[in-house]
């Protein structure tokens, strides 16, 4: 070959080995972080990206306005699909799974939302026995989720499970007063953002379907006990 | 073809440049997506 620069080959080619490297680095980086979060807690979760079920964003369009946080899961049969994928436990039966979903959530959707305290109807019946904290009332405060103090006496739900939710996040989220998957459950539009903005999440609450994933979770849980 | 291998062998050290260049970025992008 003669000396001639051949620079637009010259530069494809090492476009070519970028874009390979990028590859290479991307799927390394994926490949070597750990994909179950076991406890060790060195990074943040890395779960791989995940289409979010439609669960999360449903318009109360029978129900009249009311404050975020006392909207209850209106879509049982949709969460029922979500347990199913994320549970696999839960895979074998079902149509059990989607049972106590439909069962629980009629007679929360029946409640009227009781605006002095919307707080304490987002949790079940459960919640009767937490300590629950002051429910938002300030200004500053709108969209601020329930909340508890410490969990309840069953003790908190492993977060983890929540897809995109490793050690870390499961740390703050219990600093913060969140340590139940109906507590998630029941956030709406105001308070996810309320949380994104209280933790820096940057939108991954939505992103990442915490919601969805955890009204699957707080069924599947409902079921197991 | 040979022409490819020259460039190659030519450039060497300007690709495994380039490589780790993307495998940095590649890394670094992942991390990202993944916060």
């Amino acid at each position: 070959m003669s000396s001639e620069p051949y620079i637009v080959e010259t530069a494809v080619l090492l476009l070519l080995a970028f874009v390979v490297g990028g590859l290479v680095g991307f799927y390394a980086r994926r490949w070597f972080t750990p994909r179950e979060v076991a406890g060790s807690g060195s990074t943040i979760a890395p779960e791989p990206p995940k289409p979010v079920p439609a669960v999360e964003r449903t318009p109360a369009a029978t129900t009249p306005p009311q404050p975020a946080a006392a909207a209850p899961a209106s879509k049982p049969a949709e969460t029922s699909e979500v347990v199913e994928e994320a549970k696999p436990a839960a895979a074998e039966k079902p149509a059990e799974a989607a049972k106590p979903a439909k069962a629980a959530k009629p007679a929360k959707a029946a409640k009227p939302a009781a605006a002095a305290k919307p707080a304490k109807k987002a949790g079940p019946a459960k919640a009767d026995k937490a300590v629950e904290a002051p429910s938002a009332s300030g200004p500053d405060e709108a969209g601020k989720p329930a909340l508890l103090s410490a969990a309840r006496e069953s003790g908190p739900d492993d977060l983890k499970k929540i897809k995109g939710i490793g050690p870390k996040i499961e740390k703050m989220l219990h600093e913060l007063g969140v340590f139940h998957f109906d507590q998630i459950a029941a956030w709406e539009a105001a308070e996810i953002a309320w949380v994104d903005e209280k933790l820096s999440f940057r939108g991954r609450v939505e992103r990442e379907g915490w919601v969805a994933q955890a009204k699957a979770l707080a069924a599947a849980g409902k079921q197991g006990g | 073809m040979d022409l490819f291998v020259e460039l190659c062998v030519r450039y060497w050290p300007y690709l495994v440049l380039a490589l780790a260049l993307g495998i940095v970025a590649g890394w670094f992008a992942a991390a990202r997506s993944r916060v």
